[in-house]
């Protein structure tokens, strides 16, 4: 019966498919190529006769466009067309079509974190378990892992030998997006060895964030690339000044805890840098754009492992690394900048490549001969005999660039643009990791610029700035199994080209000037590093090397310095100017070429020996770390000199328009030479000016230290550090014009101990004595004159020794929660033979000298606060993303001085070192929302020691300032992949003063230039009866005289990113 | 991930754009240059005048001079009493670094400037002299002839060198007078001079002979003043027919040289 009934069922299925069948096989004609999927199913429905039914959902659908593969397709190939395109599937039953939606494809989720110890160290090769799925996967050599599961919610179990194993449930993970977890691991004693620890996603997160913030062996702040993102900010230098205890000077150097340039070191990729600047000890970071930057790290305690080549602080800067979501972002943006957008911009002809970066013909080097070459003739071309050596001079001035005319231009808005793309391939089991980037940055600037000097001069000038900023850097990095290796490459380029216009009262040659000096310098960076990690054997052994290359050079061609002046005031037409060619005065009219390359190789290797001890997870680690560096600087300073033709007097240029008198046409008619001089206008051919420097600094490391655990709480690292440093400098002695080479060799044993009690999981007591050092820089060991062509004044190095600096620092701190802290910190440092730059009145002008000081002793206070508040309402969702954050350092500071040093004949001051501030004041308010968010950042320093003299009436000091920088950004469209910010860069725009302890003129009681303030007690004058602040301990306008006026404008910059 | 690529080259394309569009060459800002004008004017002791240089009052004529600094091109000059009387109204062509001369001499009611155009010059061993009558007594017109004689009385008339209406306004056009030895070989320069005979020409007057080498009320030429009778080459004269001596030494009306000076 069944079978009866079964076969009429089976000859009619068997009709209706090959009826079906027929259907689609049917041809059907196309006559355009695109069409939307409602007419593909409309020509279906007439050319082949079937019925198609479906739903909304489908209906919806077909409206999208579809692309028709082949104009005659049959049924079947029309309809896998709609399911290739638009996920619509089909089912065909007696001629009747039904359409039907397939459910969206989902993407999966990441899981992603860092498997660390209780000392906050990575465990590479733990054990990750995804419970659920029954999945296991390894942590890289950094303990970092990545595993990539569909959307769940799942259990994870961590296990690593000699560890707990732990067990953590409610991990959430979400389609397409990443689920950040740290974990935690603790040391598994002997009887709790088979223990597992059960933790949820929320306690475990909050515990991940802890164990990274608290168990830092030495004290540090930092910064990671998600702060980055969120800030203003376009270079490191800017995102640096958010660092607790951190200033930014002249927008571009770093003053840790008061301390600046020298007592602070820079490591790029964890690389040592070379000084960027050729007359300091110090790195320009606004050179680094902050796009590249993963991390900043600021330690401002010692650990044996780190050089001892820091007292404030050692910035550790990170670049992107192997990513974990491919990525493609670009931004762009556009700024304001209220003293110059839009407004005229003076400066002389630019480079045709300006706007990419680069120099072009109006840079160049005369032609014909090298410097040297005609250093070597220019002495007989004063004589009228020498027809053919001044026919020789003549033709080589001649091919001078004609680029002395000062033009007008409108200052355009800032421009910047970034792209940076992420990759990370999976290679089997391994994974290649490729980070590029590039930057472009273009700025146009005219900041205020006045100067004065008691009974010198009294100037109003502007800095023009144009500058060109490019960065790259390609990273790759691979790992396979508990090994890493990683190459990064970073290269930086800057041109920038600045004119300084200046008008005034030279006081000292009673005339009035209107000169200009211009500073072009283009800056290159090029740093590679080839590193390794690698984890060896069960236990854990971890070792790590590292080998870099740094090229940095600084070229600072055709710098012009045009001196044009006139009778006193009121004594000649306003724009009647004559000139002077015949002295060695830089200042009244001159050229100037330098040039400076620096190499520096290092090489490092480090392995860590973890071992337990009282049950207690303990480690042992040693190493070595070498540089060698090397600095060549040249420097060509030429005063522009007129030469008396044979038969008559010098041309006198009274009356010229100053482009006709600087022109290479009057070089090229022999009336016009280039007189060699050195910085302080010594005459080069008969007592030599020290054109440059060469040298170069061996530098070998050892070190070993433990990081032991008492208890749960007490931890040490301590250990030993043993520095071979060798430098050597050769140049000529401005002095004697003799050849000389200076030597500075010194082994440096430098100790140290960071003792940390935990007081509870979110607090720590931190005590830590170290000793470190700071050595002088190969510029400073040379006797050679820099010439500052803005300030005109000379700056030269000696024969310095290097600082040793003992150092104590107690902090207490508190991590109320994940990404809070609050923390009080004390410091006190004690200097030996400290160097600073010293400001000295001579019969000319001031110059200044780096010298050796005896002493110094700083002792500080530091508090520290990031705090949500949430605390206020707990429920209330606005105030949990509410951050208020602020730091403050306090400084006192003593110097004590050499008798040289001091004309008070006290020999000790109340006074912190030159670049100190007496205190540092950062405070902030931030919301993040999912999509909008707002920050508002206040900072504020001390009076600011800018250069120090041998009275303190003659030391110079910034007026404290306030500055306040405010951000509002949006995030929108799919996942906040794009995102609109508006930054306000120092709204209140304050000027900057720089002044000295001594009457200004037009005083009714003391003369111009008497001190207004007590030098040293006993001294042979004294104040009026009641003047307020006979200490000068601030600024007074009715007493103190200002040295210099700036002010740069608010900068207001919308930007643009977009992720895909 | 073509879509992403296609994305980036069009934003690069754009950036390139944007950046190499940017203004490479900057306005010059130019500036003048600049000459000197030396001013010396002779007035009469009871007269101060002031001078403007484009429109602009610039200072009081000083005895010794004035020197201004004035940008190169031309500058209109004008010289006023104190009572704002327009005395000299002129151009004046100032060259970078160069000094240029407007020397003069204020009669009471009119400037006399020295002609500075440097393209004027005399030929070879000739000298180039213009006249005006400052002799009150003298007609307010002249035509004047002019002779050579030696100090022995002999006189050598010079058909051609004539000029008519001397006036006392103003200077008349220059006339060439040639080294006398060029006249004749003979003559020695040192002893022969020009002298400088007149006829009254105001219009329906009576052509008098008003200064006669007879009379002894001519005029003669030396050639730098202070009766200087040694040949000066390129020597170019602005001769005014003045009265003879106050104190009646002699009735000879002696040589005034207003300007004299040498082109190069």
């Amino acid at each position: 019966m069944q079978k009866i009934l079964l076969i009429p069922f089976l000859i009619a299925t068997f009709f209706s498919n090959a009826v079906a069948g027929q259907v689609l096989d049917k041809k059907l004609g196309f006559s355009d190529r695109n069409i939307t999927g409602l007419v593909l199913i409309n020509t279906v429905k007439e050319q082949s006769g079937a019925e198609v039914t479906y739903d909304e959902a489908v209906d919806k659908v077909l409206t999208r466009q579809i692309a028709v593969r082949n104009m005659t397709p049959s049924v079947r190939e029309a309809l896998n067309w709609l399911k290739a395109d638009m996920r619509v599937t089909y089912k065909n039953k007696d001629n009747y079509i039904i359409l039907t939606l397939l459910p969206p494809v989902q993407k999966p989720g990441k899981i992603s974190g860092k498997i660390v110890d209780d000392k906050g160290e990575p465990l590479p090769g733990a054990s990750i378990k995804i419970v659920e799925l029954n999945k296991r996967i390894q942590s890289n050599v950094d303990g970092s892992y990545q595993v990539s599961v569909p959307s769940g919610n799942y259990t994870l179990e961590v296990s690593y030998m000699s560890f707990q194993t732990k067990r953590i449930a409610d991990v959430l993970v979400k389609e397409d997006l990443l689920t950040k977890l740290d974990i935690v691991l603790n040391p598994a004693t002997n009887a709790l060895s088979e223990v597992v620890v059960r933790s949820s996603y929320r306690k475990e997160s909050i515990n991940g964030l802890y164990a990274r913030q608290k168990n830092n062996a030495a004290l540090s702040d930092g910064i990671t690339a998600e702060q980055i993102s969120r800030s203003p900010d376009n270079n490191t230098a800017q995102v640096l000044r958010r660092v607790s205890g951190l200033q930014i000077s002249q927008n571009k150097y770093v003053v840790i805890r008061g301390l600046s340039d020298r007592y602070n070191n820079l490591l790029l990729n964890g690389a040592p840098m070379p000084s960027s600047e050729p007359n300091r000890r110090d790195f320009a970071f606004d050179m680094v754009p902050s796009a590249l930057v993963d991390n900043i790290v600021v330690n401002k305690t010692a650990t044996p492992d780190l050089t001892g080549e820091f007292t404030g602080g050692l910035v550790q800067i990170t670049t992107k690394d192997i990513p974990e979501e491919n990525f493609t972002q670009f931004s762009v943006g556009s700024g304001y900048n209220t003293r110059a957008t839009g407004k005229d911009f003076t400066s002389l002809g630019r480079s045709k490549n300006a706007y990419l970066g680069f120099a072009d013909g109006k840079y160049d080097k005369p032609k014909g001969m090298t410097f040297q070459q005609y250093n070597q003739i220019v002495s007989q071309v004063e004589d009228r005999q020498n027809v053919d050596q001044r026919k020789q001079a003549a033709a080589f001035l001649g091919t001078l660039p004609d680029n002395w005319a000062m033009r007008k231009y409108t200052a355009m808005p800032m421009q910047n643009y970034q792209l940076s793309l992420g990759r990370a391939i999976p290679i089997k089991e391994n994974q290649l990791g490729i980070i590029a980037a590039l930057t472009y940055r273009n700025e146009q600037e005219a900041d205020q610029n006045d100067r004065y000097e008691t009974y010198t001069l009294d100037y109003k000038g502007t800095d023009y700035t144009f500058s060109t900023t490019l960065g790259g850097s390609l990273n790759l990095a691979y790992r396979f199994g508990k090994n890493k290796i990683t190459l990064k490459n970073t290269y930086n380029r800057k041109f920038s080209d600045l004119l300084y216009q200046f008008e005034g009262h030279d006081i000292n040659n009673s005339s009035i000037v209107s000169n200009y000096s211009n500073v072009t310098v283009i800056n290159q960076l090029f740093q590679s590093v080839l590193s390794g990690e690698h984890t060896l054997g069960k236990r854990g052994i971890k070792l790590d090397w590292q080998g870099s290359l740094a090229d940095l050079s600084r070229d600072q061609p055709y710098t012009k310095i045009m001196d044009r002046r006139r009778g006193d005031i009121g004594s000649f037409e306003p724009e009647y100017y004559s000139y002077s060619f015949s002295d060695r005065q830089a200042s009244l009219g001159s050229l100037y070429y330098s040039d400076l390359k620096e190499k520096s190789y290092s090489w490092a290797t480090n392995a860590q020996l973890p071992f337990k001890l009282l049950g207690l997870m303990q480690s042992f680690k040693a190493g070595y770390q070498g540089k060698y560096r090397t600095a060549d600087f040249g420097a060509d300073i030429y005063r522009i000199r007129s030469l008396a033709p044979a038969t008559s007097s010098p041309i006198d240029y009274s009356g010229y328009a100053y482009y006709d008198v600087y022109n290479p046409v009057n070089f090229a008619s022999g009336d016009l030479y280039l007189y060699p001089i050195s910085g302080s206008g010594k005459d080069v051919s008969t007592s030599g000016s020290g054109q440059g420097y060469k040298g170069f600094q061996r530098l070998n490391a050892f070190y070993g230290m433990f990081d032991l655990k008492f208890t749960k709480q007490l931890r040490l690292i301590a250990g030993m550090r043993a520095e071979r440093n060798d430098q050597n400098i050769s140049g000529l002695n401005p002095t004697n014009g003799k050849e000389e080479l200076v030597s500075l060799k010194k082994t440096d044993w430098l100790p140290s101990a960071n003792l940390i009690y935990s007081l509870t999981d979110q607090m720590n007591v931190r005590l830590a004595a170290y000793k470190t050092v700071a050595r002088p820089d190969l510029r400073e060991l040379s006797s050679f004159e820099y010439f500052d062509p803005i300030i005109m004044r000379n700056i030269s190095g000696n024969n310095l020794k290097s600082t040793t600096v003992e150092n104590l620092d107690l902090r207490y701190e508190f991590y109320p929660a994940p990404g809070e802290i609050i923390s009080v910190s004390g410091f006190y440092k004690k200097f030996k033979d400290p160097i600073e730059l010293q400001l000295f009145q001579t019969s000319g002008r001031p110059e200044y000298r780096y010298v050796n000081l005896e002493g110094a002793r700083d002792i500080g206070i530091e508090l520290d606060l990031r705090k949500s508040l949430n605390f206020i309402m707990p429920e209330s969702g606005l105030l949990k993303n509410i951050y208020v954050s602020g730091s403050l350092t306090w400084l006192k500071a003593t110097v004590d001085l050499a008798p040289t040093q001091d004309s008070t004949g006290v020999y000790k001051r109340d006074r912190p070192l030159y670049g100190q501030s007496p205190y540092i004041i950062n405070g902030g308010i931030s919301y993040t929302g999912k999509h909008f968010g707002i920050n508002a950042l206040y900072n504020r320093y001390g009076k600011r020691i800018v250069y120090a003299a041998t009275a303190q009436s003659y030391d110079e000091y910034e007026r404290p300032c306030d500055i306040v920088d405010l951000q509002f950004s949006y995030k929108f469209l799919k996942q906040q992949r794009a995102e609109v910010k508006f930054n306000i860069s120092d709204l209140l725009n304050q000027q900057l003063l720089i002044y000295q302890n001594r009457y200004a003129p037009g005083h009714p009681v003391y003369k111009e230039g008497d001190p207004s303030v007590q030098d040293a007690p006993g001294v042979g004058y004294k104040l009026a009866d009641g003047q307020p602040d006979p200490e000068g301990l601030n600024y007074n306008a009715g007493y103190d005289v200002v040295t210099a006026r700036r002010r740069n404008g608010t900068n207001f910059s919308l930007s643009f990113s977009y992720k895909f | 991930m073509r879509k992403n690529i296609n994305a980036v080259l069009l934003i690069f394309a754009a950036i390139l754009t944007l950046i190499t569009s940017c203004k490479k060459v900057g306005e010059l800002m130019a500036v003048p240059s600049f000459g000197n004008l030396s001013v010396k004017f002779n007035t009469p002791a009871d007269h101060k005048l002031l001078l403007r240089i484009d429109g602009q009052l610039k200072d009081t004529l000083k005895d010794d001079g004035n020197l201004f600094q004035l940008e190169v091109g031309d500058n209109k000059i004008s010289v006023t009493d104190f009572q704002g009387k327009m005395v000299l109204d002129t151009t004046i062509k100032i060259e970078r670094s160069k000094t240029a001369s407007l020397e003069g001499v204020f009669t009471g009611a009119v400037v006399l400037l020295d002609n500075m155009d440097l393209t004027i010059k005399p030929q070879t061993d000739s000298l180039l002299i213009r006249f005006i009558t400052t002799d009150p007594l003298l007609p307010d017109q002249m035509d004047i002839e002019i002779s050579l004689c030696d100090f022995g009385g002999t006189t050598a008339p010079l058909g051609n060198k004539k000029i008519s209406g001397i006036r006392k306004d103003k200077f008349s056009a220059y006339i060439q007078l040639p080294n006398p030895n060029v006249i004749d070989p003979s003559f020695d320069s040192t002893f022969m001079f020009y002298v400088i005979e007149g006829y009254d020409a105001t219009p329906g007057g009576t052509r008098r002979k008003v200064m006669s080498i007879d009379e002894l009320s001519v005029s003669f030429l030396d050639y730098r003043g202070a009766f200087d009778f040694v040949w000066v080459p390129n020597n170019i004269i602005s001769f005014g027919i003045g009265p003879a001596p106050e104190d009646g030494s002699t009735t000879l009306r002696n040589p005034k040289l207003i300007f004299q000076r040498t082109n190069p």
